[in-house]
């Protein structure tokens, strides 16, 4: 539905997002996770044809973002992270604007403006002006707005930015009902958001795709796979050294030495449980097996060792 | 063709949902029914043609007013993201814009068509002028609007867009100083001169050489204002 293709934008001698390229699936949610500044709302605003690419490409249902717009952008609800409100007008004025600016028919304005109204809670509201509303109903006018005009693709930058955690839960669950029906690129830096919702996750990080995966995959597979802890009691340096011959090992980490205990970190391949051969290992050394845990890398982990790798131990 | 319409419309609701429309319009008012109340009252002359010249003038200061917000609005609080966004063209937008601004413009140049009812209640003042002056005022206004857009576009800030657009009507106003001459400088810069092409409307004749001069006008500045908010965006 989407297709990304080595995407650049520079602003100056500032690289903004380099080489990015991704696709997302017709029906599928994405997240788009990354630290601020880190291109998100450079790809976001390619996209949706707010702004032309340095270099690249970017299709939407088969439409050039920068040579078929016009054609691409009608196919797009789109949520800016400052959602554009028009502080002067009404809530009901305000949708009825943006879905006839999208080519909604005069016939079925008032019905789309009603539908998105209710699932975004704001009926109540309708005629109110904008610029008396709080910021978590501004944040639901803003969704609203994207989906007036009934997107195959909807494009949300921190859509939950802003909103209470019952708001919060509201506006995921109104996503989420997305799924199938609709193509969603979903930007956030809350790491539940993603998981909670998303099929696949996109982590961009300074301009660059740090990794393209589901969110299980990313836990389970990515950087390394599984980690085991271990405390030992026997002299480090030989203990390491027969860790490290077991089968299935990649690499052995020492963590901290204390009265003759060692704690090791033991990194395996994503598929390979070596916590039986690891037992077996220190048992055949001769040294005490103390403490043995398999340790699980949270998106959090993934997603700050991802996003620091390059920062050396600033984090 | 229709996402014009709904550009332009939301112009015209937004200028009468601000105060700023309202004062627009009440300070024309009032400075154009002064322009025209005191020779009436004081001279007893009810000439209608040295009111087209005072309250063109006028229109120095207020249609900055009128414009800035256009654009440079919409880039500071971010709406631009609504318009750009949306599957119509800068063409469109920027046409919408004008046609907003335009009718505006026209509704409250209308609201003074009570001076020259009331002239024809005192007496029969010449038609032809009239005619003629308002079709001037509305060229001339719409020249101004253009320029004003263009301007509009080019900033984030209506302040700056407003005075920006106030140097710059003055100074094409003010050309008619140094335009007086036979020199081919002279002549260039009176053709340039934003009231030299007002001066036949005023005496009821509607000259084509002159509304060519500023549809031409208003024409380049449109162009522009695509130009700029496409250049804008690649920035």
């Amino acid at each position: 539905m989407i297709e990304v293709d080595d995407l650049t934008k520079y602003y100056g001698d500032y690289a903004a997002i380099e080489g990015v390229t991704f696709q997302v699936n017709e029906g599928e949610i994405l997240g788009f996770l990354g630290p601020n500044a880190a291109g998100k709302t450079t790809t976001m605003r390619i996209i949706t044809g707010f702004m032309p690419p340095t270099s690249g490409t970017a299709t939407v249902a088969g439409f050039d973002v920068v040579r078929d717009s016009v054609e691409a952008r009608r196919r797009i609800g789109y949520l800016p992270e400052q959602v554009p409100l028009y502080e002067e007008m009404q809530v009901a004025e305000y949708l009825t604007f943006c879905g006839k600016l999208r080519g909604v028919s005069k016939s079925k304005i008032a019905e789309r403006v009603e539908s998105v109204m209710e699932s975004t809670r704001v009926t109540e509201y309708a005629d109110s002006l904008i610029t008396k509303l709080s910021k978590g109903f501004r944040q639901r006018v803003g969704i609203a707005q994207a989906m007036v005009h009934d997107p195959d693709i909807l494009i949300l930058d921190e859509p939950t930015v802003g909103l209470d955690p019952r708001q919060i839960v509201e506006v995921r669950e109104l996503i989420r009902g997305l799924r199938g029906s609709h193509t969603v690129i979903l930007s956030t830096h809350i790491l539940p958001e993603v998981q909670t919702l998303c099929d696949r996750i996109v982590i961009i990080n300074e301009g660059r795709i740090a990794a393209i995966d589901t969110p299980e995959a990313l836990t389970t597979h990515l950087q390394g796979g599984e980690e085991v802890r271990l405390e030992v009691r026997g002299p480090a340096k030989q203990v390491v050294a027969a860790l490290k011959k077991t089968a299935g090992v990649r690499s052995v980490r020492e963590e901290e030495v204390r009265d003759g205990v060692c704690r090791f970190v033991v990194e395996s391949a994503a598929d390979a449980d070596v916590r039986e051969s690891l037992a077996a290992t220190v048992v055949k050394g001769g040294w005490g097996l103390r403490e043995m845990n398999s340790m699980v890398m949270s998106l959090e982990d993934i997603f700050i060792r991802l996003t620091s790798a390059d920062k050396g131990d600033a984090d | 063709m229709k996402p014009i319409v709904t550009v332009a419309e939301r112009e015209v609701r937004s200028y009468f949902a601000a105060p700023m429309g309202w004062v627009v319009i009440a300070v024309f008012l009032a400075f154009t029914g002064y322009f025209f109340w005191a020779p009436l009252s004081l001279a007893g002359v009810g000439d209608l043609r040295g009111w087209f010249n005072n309250s063109t003038i006028m229109l120095i200061i207020l249609i900055p007013a009128i414009t800035m917000r256009l654009v440079a609005e919409e880039r500071q609080r971010g709406t631009i993201e609504i318009l750009m966004t949306s599957p119509i063209t800068d063409t469109q937008a920027i046409i919408g814009k004008y046609i907003g601004a335009l009718l505006f413009y026209g509704a409250m140049l209308a609201l003074t068509l009570q001076f020259p009812l009331a002239l024809s209640r005192l007496g029969t003042p010449d038609k032809g002028p009239i005619y003629a002056g308002y079709v001037g005022m509305l060229l001339f206004g719409g020249t101004f609007l253009a320029i004003g857009l263009l301007i509009s576009t080019t900033t984030r800030s209506q302040v700056i867009a407003y005075v920006a657009t106030l140097f710059i009507l003055l100074f094409l106003w003010l050309l008619v100083w140094a335009s007086q001459g036979e020199a081919w400088w002279q002549r260039l810069l009176s053709y340039i001169a934003l009231p030299t092409h007002l001066e036949s409307f005023g005496k009821g004749l509607i000259d084509t050489r002159d509304v060519f001069f500023y549809l031409s006008f208003i024409g380049g500045a449109l162009f522009l204002s695509v130009r700029a908010l496409s250049a804008w965006k690649w920035r």
